[in-house]
């Protein structure tokens, strides 16, 4: 494997006295994409929000980009190291702002660094997904779904981070969008970055990711390559029946 | 024409103070109920800074800004940091008790009448165009354009002020792009609270006299101008203070004076009925 950018270790997360995820361990590399899948509740975003800091580890250890251990640390300390973007579930756009000043906000933890070189990194990120070229200057909130869901993933990405986390990059999009999004996700995993996928869509996560981590009741109950997961039947059938658009392992 | 003049002199001071409630509300989420003492206590902050120091406009108004801006820090350090904010009646009950207080201990420091501020300007009138208007109602104009172009230069072009836009509007994901949000909310309320205390050195100068419980004067209509400008919506609440202050205005000038501060409820209660969101307001949804 590449160099490590992410490690989670034997976490554990609890909203009160139910527990949302069970000794869950995992690495991602500098130039890989993972996914963990499964259904509503399994505990993906949880996993996701204990790695951003927005909420709390009751035991084990997540080792950010960085190489420091980030429990305890407050979103913003975690953010400041720069090391992370995020594109959580609800896209989490900035909707009275314009859809420049969103990708603006995403260089915010490196702005004095980074202010000077922004009109070219605007001009990469308008390279990736032009669509969002023509509607700069437009308020996020006017924007549709998928245009939203780019933006957001383009905010998650301008500010270079060594680790990509999407939530559900393709929930709510129709079909058409649901593919432009698996370009997008292909096209950045292949520049050098680990990215991290929380998703209920198979077929998206078969798609994009390298490593599979199938996920029920907060904890990791399989864990190997697209083909190796869609030609097990028995995972299939005992833990992604309830999960969206499951293919087959020839459609795979 | 000439009571929309000296609507707008009076608007602008309810749009000051509408200005900064907004501004923290924005950010805390919370109506800080104390925020109207910060403005009495802006007042006296000049008042003290004329006796002490110089009978200068632009001291008073320093003053002012700087006396409600470190007391709004101090508030937010000591008191509103540390609420439930999970709840919509905590917040809201409890600043009405820290108004109280700060009204106690104004009225502790300066005693509960009014103190007479002294004139900075002439009491002489200019004529601009066939309308009157003093020296004072000059200051109060001029210095509203400037707070308000100030903090329009800061909220558009600085980092800082894009970090309290977004944390205004989502401070989790303000936090995980990096926003240092506990500083933000900190430096924020101490604007809002500023451009309160500056207002209540304003009204001091336009009235020629401060007292413990003008906070309580102006609530209703500090209340009024952020309903009908849309709750949280800078440039709402200053057009709602403008649009108060011309309406109070005319009232007075068609013989309603009597009721003229009923006039605030009128509007609140006409908004409130027909436009919820305020005069700017929007209804912003994810698709």
């Amino acid at each position: 494997m590449s160099e490590i950018v992410l490690r989670v270790d034997n976490l554990f997360v609890n909203y009160g006295v139910a527990r949302a995820v069970e000794g869950v361990s995992f690495e991602l590399g500098s130039d890989e994409i993972r996914a963990l899948i499964g259904a509503n509740g399994a505990g993906k975003t949880t996993i996701l929000k204990a790695i951003l800091g927005l909420v709390s580890a009751a035991q084990g250890s997540i080792e950010s980009p960085a190489g420091r251990p980030i429990q305890g640390k407050k979103p913003y300390e975690i953010a400041r190291e720069c090391a992370m973007g995020y594109s959580p579930e609800d896209r989490g756009l900035l909707m009275r702002m314009t859809v420049q000043e969103n990708l603006e906000m995403g260089i915010y933890c490196r702005r004095h660094r980074l202010a000077g070189r922004l009109p070219t990194l605007l001009r990469d990120i308008y390279d990736l997904f032009p669509q969002l070229a023509a509607r700069r200057h437009q308020l996020a909130s006017i924007l549709s779904g998928g245009e939203q869901r780019m933006l957001s993933i383009a905010r998650a990405l301008i500010g270079q981070p060594r680790v990509l986390i999407l939530d559900e990059p393709t929930l709510g999009l129709a079909p058409v969008i649901v593919e432009e999004t698996i370009r997008a996700i292909q096209r950045i995993g292949q520049a050098g970055r680990g990215l991290l996928l929380a998703e209920q869509n198979v077929m998206v996560a078969t798609r994009t990711a390298s490593v599979i981590y199938v996920m029920e009741r907060g904890r990791i109950v399989y864990q190997g390559s697209p083909q190796d997961l869609l030609g097990n039947d028995q995972i299939r059938t005992a833990y992604l029946s309830g999960t969206a658009l499951l293919p087959t392992a020839e459609a795979g | 024409m000439q009571s929309i003049l000296d609507g707008l002199v009076t608007g602008s001071t309810y749009a000051l103070v509408g200005l900064g409630f907004s501004l923290v509300f924005g950010a805390l989420r919370v109506l800080n109920m104390a925020h109207m003492d910060l403005y009495m206590w802006g007042a006296f902050s000049g008042f003290v800074a004329i006796s002490a120091l110089s009978n200068s406009v632009v001291v008073s108004i320093l003053a002012g800004l700087l006396g409600g801006g470190l007391l709004g820090i101090a508030i937010q350090k000591a008191f509103l940091q540390w609420l439930p904010f999970d709840t919509l009646a905590a917040p809201f009950i409890g600043t009405i008790g820290l108004g109280i207080f700060l009204q106690n201990a104004a009225v502790w420091v300066f005693g509960p009448r009014q103190r007479l501020f002294p004139g900075l300007v002439g009491s002489e009138y200019y004529q601009v165009g066939g309308l009157q208007i003093s020296g004072v109602q000059i200051i109060i104009l001029v210095t509203m354009v400037l707070l308000g172009l100030g903090l329009t230069a800061l909220l558009e072009w600085t980092w800082m002020g894009k970090a309290i836009k977004a944390t205004s509007e989502n401070a989790e994901v303000a936090g995980t792009l990096g926003v240092n949000v506990p500083l933000v909310m900190l430096v924020t309320v101490g604007i809002g609270s500023a451009l309160g205390g500056a207002s209540g050195v304003l009204v001091g100068m336009l009235y020629g006299a401060v007292l413990p419980f003008m906070g309580f004067v102006i609530a209703v209509k500090v209340l009024a101008v952020i309903v009908v400008g849309g709750l949280g919506n800078l440039p709402g609440a200053v057009m709602a203070g403008l649009l108060l202050g011309v309406v109070e205005a005319l009232a007075t000038r068609l013989g309603l004076s009597a009721i003229r501060d009923g006039v605030a409820f009128a509007l609140l209660f006409t908004f409130l009925l027909f436009r919820p969101q305020g005069l700017l307001g929007e209804r912003i949804r994810a698709r």
